[in-house]
């Protein structure tokens, strides 16, 4: 019961927050200088045609108009058209939260089993050599920046030895009868190999070594003694008892995490020309497609905004000594 | 707390972070007596030509970029924008932050449910995407980089902080010096505040390192000031010429660099939380 | 607890410290290319009165996402610059920004742009008119530079207006002179523009100007060696709208021109060639009468008629079509005249009638689009999508997969019919992959223009062939004559004098392009003239006509106005 009014109390703090990003980023596109229609000026939009244009888009009108409309049309469902692509800006949107959504994921459950699996080993072999340059490791590639190490990655497996491809979704020319035929297809699998090692690397950190520190809490536990006692294998115990403990912070920091990664995407996405939401972002907002950028910024915000209340019911969920 | 000096002498992580971190502070200061040319100037090959993409010599020790520009030199001058981002930013969030979360915890109410109210908000703002947007309504330049990486990160601090205020506020000693008739602000800055200083510091470690992986991030994808050289800046040059592949020695330096910088930023906060917590120090 | 103080404070002063060193040396760091070589100077003046100084230069250069060229370019120029003795403010500006402020509004000192050299600007109707007369010279107008010159407006009506072309063609050399003495936006460089495709596959490329491959031409002439005789193009981007009245980009345009036809299309050379329509007659200044072919059909099997080519203009300008708009506002009205043949009554009499307004229209099915309009309205159809495109051209639209594929077929039925019996163009995201799709074979042409490093790369494949192809456009600086010192034809002369062109050339295009001194590049054989002014790279000429026009400088070397100036807009 309590927990319903948590997360209801949650939710209103929710649409508060959209609604005020909404706001914001609305107010804010139209304060950058330049404008969609300028841009064109040289290819031959001559002075009336950049009116007519703007009348077009809309743009014309005074600015608390727009924005009304605006609010309006997203009640609605309707975010507007793209002026880039001419589409509406959902399903614009629709098609490249869905990759930039395979692609987080796919790194975040490799970071994370990679994670939890390098974590419980340091601390099973705590204060010895292994665990010492495991930490270090663990740190120093989650100081590197992932732009960075997705373009060393590309030009060794990508340049240098030609296994995998240089950046981009599918490999041009091919046809693919629906999304599901699409991401589960050879092609694909190869284009996002890079990509996500290379997102997965940097959010590997946080997993290991909390997954390391909560396992050496564990460790110390009577329960593992009595496990001992009764005459389990080291491997067994470590698995079947101390990994299985240790594992809850870990579970929680996993919204957190995905919330970060959604976020953070923009940099794996520019790399390897990923069509996703980030790389869109950066796109529209050169072009100063507004609905484009406003619709994509409000998306990515409305991803963060529930990944953190995910982890926050899910912490209050798991342990009680939260209050709420 | 006695000796805060000592026990970062004997905090082998928090020391090492300390040390890279002054290095880089005084190859920052020193840049322009330590980079052997103008990072701008184009240089030219003895025979003619411009001396494109020329691997590292004893005249380039890190060789050239394509448009024949010396990339030491722009690693050298490079970081300065790299230590003035992060040292700045690093004060100003934890500066803002630390007093927010204060004042919030200390004064609770209305105060403290719109404080953090904001704070909410922010931490709904997805954090790349939105300093991105500010960066081009500010326009480029090293101010308006720290200025947006500052909006958005203080919000990390202000909750802890604001948690500590809370329990510092009902302790005995606060108490007394109440009795005694200290005003409210005197309390909050002469008796809460030292107390926690030491977590501000550590967030001043932290945001240092994720402020200047900021700055670099955003310098990557072009949106930094072009005028000045800077480490994120050298990478965007590079990915965006069609030699990325064919020039490792122009690839790889920033990214060491400030992979460098930034784990120093988080081994010193590493050595604050010991300071802080110092149950830490058993581990 | 003294001791945390303490360690607070001195990281205070330390930050504060580093602050003032770093903010300092930056500072340093800007002035160190302003060596002014000025030892041995005339005009130098030791107590020059401080309210003379010539006014700081603000030069944007756009930043370096989309074209390094002009960044780097500008950095050079803004050295040179110093070196007379100028104050450059060199920053780096988004295009969008750049734009609006610069091209739209004209708040600018001066910027650089890449001017496109499209096949309707072979007429130098833009280059001459447009961007220089008077009348445009308001906010959005394309006299960006604010040149204003009584003489030269005179000789732009004649040229605008004139249907004698001998007469136009007078007019457009003799303004071409005033241009390049003035230099109110002179031009720099333009491109040796290089695209590649597979000559194992392909033969009989005929790249056309303004478009190199992607011209119209090619994909008629371009001839398949094997029997894969579907062409397969490489672009870095995707097509983004298929609506003739409504898309923007060039890309868009340059693939419906193949699915529709306009009733005249400029050729190779961008001269008009008879296309749709089978005769053009001015009958006087204002009426243009057009017969069409009988023997066109629309893809589905429509016939296109006279009441298509008015139902085309009229529609374009009813619901004001900003693509169009340009080219169709000059049209009073359309009449039909006979079976086979329209007349267009013109407002004013406008001479670039034929190449600018009859070849750029796309002839557009009436049946069609007016059941668009009664559904959705003027608006509607302007934001309408088109996805399936029906026109009357030699390609007929096959299948359009965003982000994957987009192809064409050929349209064996028409009047005129290409060697190859498909186009499909595919987008990469990013320029190397084009290159590699090349040499690998999964392309087998592309307009992208070869930098120095992708022809390394090609040099190494025997069936990848470079076509080069001279640009018809142009890199322009656009000075404006509305702030100081640019309202002064000596600063401006001195000014594109000191615009290093050869040294630009060699280390920035690497070879990749050709100096030019007129908006009309020299291979436009009809309009250009060869024999302007050549105000090429010279620092002592520039300082010459400095000090001949009373300018002087300071001990450090910077330049002051002369007493009592007055500043002298175009050459007497």
């Amino acid at each position: 019961m309590r927990m319903t009014k948590y997360i209801l109390k949650r939710l209103s703090i929710v649409a508060l927050t959209l609604f005020i990003l909404l706001t914001i980023v609305f107010f804010m596109f139209r304060v950058i200088p330049g404008d969609p229609v300028s841009m064109f000026i040289d290819s031959g939009l001559d002075k009336e045609s950049q009116e007519l244009m703007m009348k077009m888009y809309g743009l014309d009108k005074p600015l608390w108009d727009q924005y009304v409309i605006y609010i309006k049309g997203v009640l609605h469902g309707d975010f507007g058209n793209s002026f880039t692509y001419s589409k509406p800006v959902l399903d614009v949107i629709g098609e490249r939260f869905l990759n930039t959504l395979v692609l987080t994921t796919t790194s975040l459950l490799i970071a994370f089993s990679v994670g939890i699996t390098a974590g419980s080993y340091l601390a099973w072999h705590r204060n010895t050599k292994i665990d010492l340059f495991g930490t270090v490791m663990a740190l120093i590639i989650r100081c590197a920046p992932v732009f960075w190490t997705g373009m060393i990655l590309l030009t060794v497996f990508a340049f240098k030895l030609d296994w995998l491809p240089l950046g981009g979704m599918t490999t041009v020319g091919s046809n693919f009868t629906s999304f599901w035929d699409k991401i589960f297809s050879l092609d694909f699998l190869k284009h996002l190999i890079l990509p996500a090692i290379t997102s997965a690397l940097y959010s590997m950190a946080t997993p290991t070594l909390l997954m390391r520190t909560s396992m050496l809490e564990v460790i110390k536990e009577d329960y593992i003694e009595l496990a001992y006692a009764k005459g389990l294998s080291d491997r067994n115990v470590r698995i079947r008892h101390a990994m299985r403990t240790a594992l809850l912070p870990v579970v929680t920091i996993f919204a957190v995490q995905a919330g970060l990664a959604i976020g953070g995407s923009v940099l794996v996405e520019t790399v390897f020309r990923w069509p996703g939401m980030g790389r869109e972002i950066v796109l529209a907002v050169a072009s100063r497609d507004y609905p484009m950028a406003q619709g994509a910024f409000l998306f990515i915000g409305f991803t963060t905004i529930s990944f953190n209340l995910l982890a926050d019911v899910l912490y209050a969920y798991l342990d009680p000594r939260v209050s709420l | 707390m006695k000796n805060v000096f000592k026990v970062f002498s004997k905090n082998k992580i928090g020391l090492i972070g300390l040390i890279i971190f002054v290095s880089f502070v005084l190859i920052a200061i020193f840049a322009n007596f330590l980079a052997p040319y103008d990072p701008m100037e184009i240089q030219f090959l003895a025979e003619g030509g411009v001396a494109r993409l020329q691997p590292p010599s004893l005249d380039h020790l890190l060789g050239t970029t394509y448009m024949g520009r010396d990339v030491l030199s722009q690693m050298i001058i490079g970081s300065r924008v790299a230590v003035l981002v992060g040292v700045i930013s690093a004060v100003c969030v934890a500066f803002i932050g630390t007093n927010i979360g204060l004042i919030a915890g200390y004064f609770g109410g209305i105060t403290e449910r719109i404080l953090m109210g904001i704070v909410d908000v922010m931490y709904g703002l997805p954090f790349l995407p939105f300093a991105l947007i500010l960066v081009s309504v500010l326009g480029p330049g090293v101010q308006n980089v720290i200025l947006a990486i500052v909006l958005i990160t203080w919000r990390n601090s202000s909750r802890v902080i604001r948690s500590q205020a809370l329990s510092l506020k009902n302790r005995t000693f606060i108490e007394a010096a109440k009795l005694s008739g200290a005003s409210d602000w005197r309390i909050l800055y002469k008796h809460i505040a030292p107390n926690v200083i030491p977590i501000s510091l550590i967030y001043v470690s932290t945001s240092m390192a994720s402020a200047i992986m900021t700055e670099s991030s955003i310098s990557f994808l072009g949106l930094g000031d072009p005028m000045q050289v800077s480490w994120g800046r050298i990478l965007f040059t590079c990915y965006s010429s069609q030699a990325m592949f064919k020039a490792p020695w122009w690839i790889l330096p920033p990214g060491f660099a400030i992979t460098l910088l930034v784990l120093s930023g988080y081994m010193m906060g590493r050595g604050f939380e010991e300071v802080a917590n110092p149950k830490l120090k058993e581990r | 607890m003294k001791n945390l103080k303490k360690l607070i404070a001195s990281m205070m002063i330390f930050v504060l410290i580093i602050g003032t060193f770093v903010g300092c040396s930056g500072g340093n760091s800007k002035e160190v290319n302003n060596d002014s070589g000025s030892e041995d100077q005339v005009n130098v003046v030791e107590n020059v009165d401080p309210s003379l100084k010539v006014p700081v230069i603000d030069l944007w250069l756009q930043s370096q996402t989309k074209d390094p060229i002009r960044y780097e370019a500008g950095l050079m120029i803004a050295d040179n610059w110093r070196k007379l003795g100028f104050e450059v403010n060199a920053e780096t500006r988004e295009w969008a920004t750049m734009s609006a402020e610069g091209m739209k509004a004209h708040d600018h000192d001066v910027f650089m742009v890449k001017w496109g050299g499209k096949p309707e600007r072979i007429d130098p109707y833009h280059w001459l008119y447009s961007m220089h007369h008077s009348d445009e010279a308001v906010e959005g107008g394309y006299n960006i530079t604010g040149y204003l010159n009584p003489e030269y407006d005179k000789l732009a009506k004649t040229f605008a207006t004139s249907l004698d072309s001998a007469e136009r063609q007078a007019a457009a050399k003799e303004m071409q002179v005033l241009l390049a003495q003035d230099v109110p936006q002179p031009p720099m460089f333009k491109l040796k523009l290089k695209n590649a495709y597979n000559n194992e596959k392909f033969t009989n490329v005929t790249p056309g100007v303004g478009l190199g491959v992607y011209s119209f031409w090619n994909f008629m002439n371009i001839t398949p060696i094997t029997d894969d005789k579907i062409l397969n193009l490489g672009q870095t981007n995707d097509i983004n709208l298929l609506n003739p009245l409504a898309t923007k980009t060039g890309q868009d345009l340059y693939m419906l021109k193949n699915i529709y036809d306009p009733l005249v299309r400029l050729d190779v050379k961008g001269d008009v060639v008879n296309w749709l329509a089978t005769e053009v007659n001015d009958i006087d200044d204002t009426t243009i009468e057009v017969t069409i072919r009988d023997d066109v059909y629309f893809h589905d099997g429509e016939q296109l008629t006279v009441e298509d080519v008015k139902f085309t203009f009229d529609f374009a300008k009813e619901i004001k079509s900003p693509t169009y708009n340009a080219y169709v506002r000059n049209i009073e009205s359309i009449d039909i005249v006979g079976d086979q043949t329209v007349k267009f009554n013109l407002s004013e009499p406008y001479a670039p009638f034929l190449t600018n307004t009859l070849s750029q229209v796309l002839i557009l099915p009436e049946h069609i689009w007016a059941s668009v309009y009664e559904e959705k309205g003027a608006e509607g159809v302007l934001t309408w999508e088109n996805d399936e495109p029906v026109g009357s051209g030699p390609f007929k639209f096959d299948y359009w997969r965003p982000n994957e594929e987009f192809a064409l077929k050929a349209n064996k039925d028409h009047f005129q019919v290409a060697h190859i019996d498909g186009i499909v163009r595919t987008p990469y995201t990013q320029s190397f992959g084009i290159v590699q799709g090349l040499i690998a074979g999964e392309i087998e042409m592309t307009s992208y223009n070869m930098m120095p490093l992708d022809l390394e790369e090609v040099a190494k494949a025997s069936h990848v062939e470079i076509v080069e192809l001279p640009d018809a456009g142009s890199y322009i600086i656009h000075y404006n004559m509305r702030h100081k010192p640019f309202d002064d034809v000596w600063a401006r002369r001195a000014l594109t004098m000191a615009i290093p062109r050869q040294a630009i050339l060699d280390i920035v295009f690497d070879g990749g392009a050709l100096k030019t001194f007129t908006l009309v590049t020299e291979d436009n054989i009809f309009w250009t003239n060869p024999d302007v002014e050549k105000l090429d790279f010279d620092l002592e000429k520039a300082k010459a006509e400095l000090v001949e026009a009373g300018y002087q400088w300071d001990v450090d070397g910077a330049i002051y106005y002369p007493e009592n100036f007055e500043p002298t807009p175009i050459m007497e």
